[in-house]
């Protein structure tokens, strides 16, 4: 067996069988047909392709095309007869999508309730706090301020002591 | 200019007789049974016809009606897959004619390719479509028919190779 030359005989229809199989069409010059058909590297190559493309381009052929005329019949009959009305779904009811639309609009309503709850809420106690502390700290010295609301504490820990001794 | 419905009617039905042996050799190499090829043609049809007017180029006719049967066959081929077996096998339909062994030997090795491989397969050989056709029918750029077209060609060539020595021994 001659070795295997890049670039030589067996390189090129190698290519040609390879170039073949992406477009699904053999084309091999008369020289390298005549190579092929008595070389054993590339030869086997060449035959199996070309039997797979002739079984391949055989196989349509050779499909019974018995269901055919049925089915263009069965086509043709049914485009023939004119659509019956279109039946219209259950979930176009203008009664159910009113109903739903209407349910879909409470639930944001009280969503929106609930969060200005919320706010008002969240307000609210900013505000009495904010009017505490300013009861608090109007015209008393800072120390004083102090003084005040630790006053409660420093009893309590007092008294707390004092039933523990 | 509109067509009345009867100019319609008559104007699908001369192109879905004229090229409904050719899709149904290929929804058959695709679907690789009788029954479902049928189907898939049926429906191809009665879609093509409801969308009869977007055709509008009618020299474009093959590709559109191949696209739609395609697209169909995929579907039949979901709802087959969906299906529970009953074990009853049915028979490509082939002619019992010189060969008619070897091809069904050919679209059973179709069937083991995946989807698209099998339908660039099948529009290139059973429907004789070139490569630009392929590509513009299945959507997709020309390198990407080739690759699939050499894939797909190069296993089959290997798998009817097995076949052919497991027979021989």
């Amino acid at each position: 067996m001659r070795p295997y030359v890049v670039g030589g005989a067996c390189h090129r229809v190698l290519k040609h069988v390879d170039t073949a199989l992406s477009v699904g069409a053999l084309a091999l010059p008369t020289e390298l047909a005549a190579h092929a058909e008595r070389c054993a590297h590339c030869g086997p190559h060449l035959r199996e392709t070309e039997e797979l493309f002739r079984r391949l381009r055989s196989s349509p052929a050779s499909i019974d095309l018995g269901p055919v005329p049925g089915v263009v019949d069965s086509v043709l009959q049914r485009i023939a007869t004119p659509a019956p009305p279109q039946v219209t779904p259950i979930l176009t009811d203008p009664v159910k999508v009113s109903r739903k639309r209407r349910q879909h609009a409470s639930w944001v309503i009280g969503q929106v309730a609930t969060i200005a709850a919320v706010l008002c809420l969240a307000l609210g106690g900013f505000t009495y706090l904010v009017l505490k502390v300013n009861e608090a700290v109007s015209g008393v010295a800072p120390g004083q301020v102090v003084e005040r609301w630790v006053a409660p504490l420093q009893n309590w820990s007092q008294a707390l002591f004092e039933n523990t001794k | 200019m509109a067509r009345s419905e009867t100019e319609r009617r008559e104007a699908f039905a001369a192109l879905y007789s004229q090229l409904a042996p050719r899709l149904y050799r290929t929804a058959l190499g695709i679907l690789g049974n009788p029954h479902d090829a049928a189907d898939a043609l049926q429906e191809a049809g009665l879609k093509a016809y409801r969308y009869f007017d977007s055709l509008q180029d009618e020299q474009a006719g093959t590709s559109w009606m191949t696209r739609i049967l395609i697209n169909a066959c995929y579907d039949v081929g979901r709802k087959r897959s969906r299906a529970i077996p009953t074990g009853l096998e049915i028979e490509p339909a082939v002619s019992s004619e010189p060969g008619g062994m070897a091809d069904r030997e050919m679209l059973q090795a179709l069937q083991f390719l995946p989807e698209e491989q099998r339908t660039t397969v099948v529009l290139r050989f059973f429907q004789d479509l070139s490569i630009p056709q392929i590509a513009q029918v299945m959507g997709v750029p020309e390198g990407t028919v080739k690759s699939r077209l050499h894939a797909t060609l190069a296993k089959l060539r290997t798998a009817l190779k097995y076949q052919g020595e497991e027979g021989a021994q």
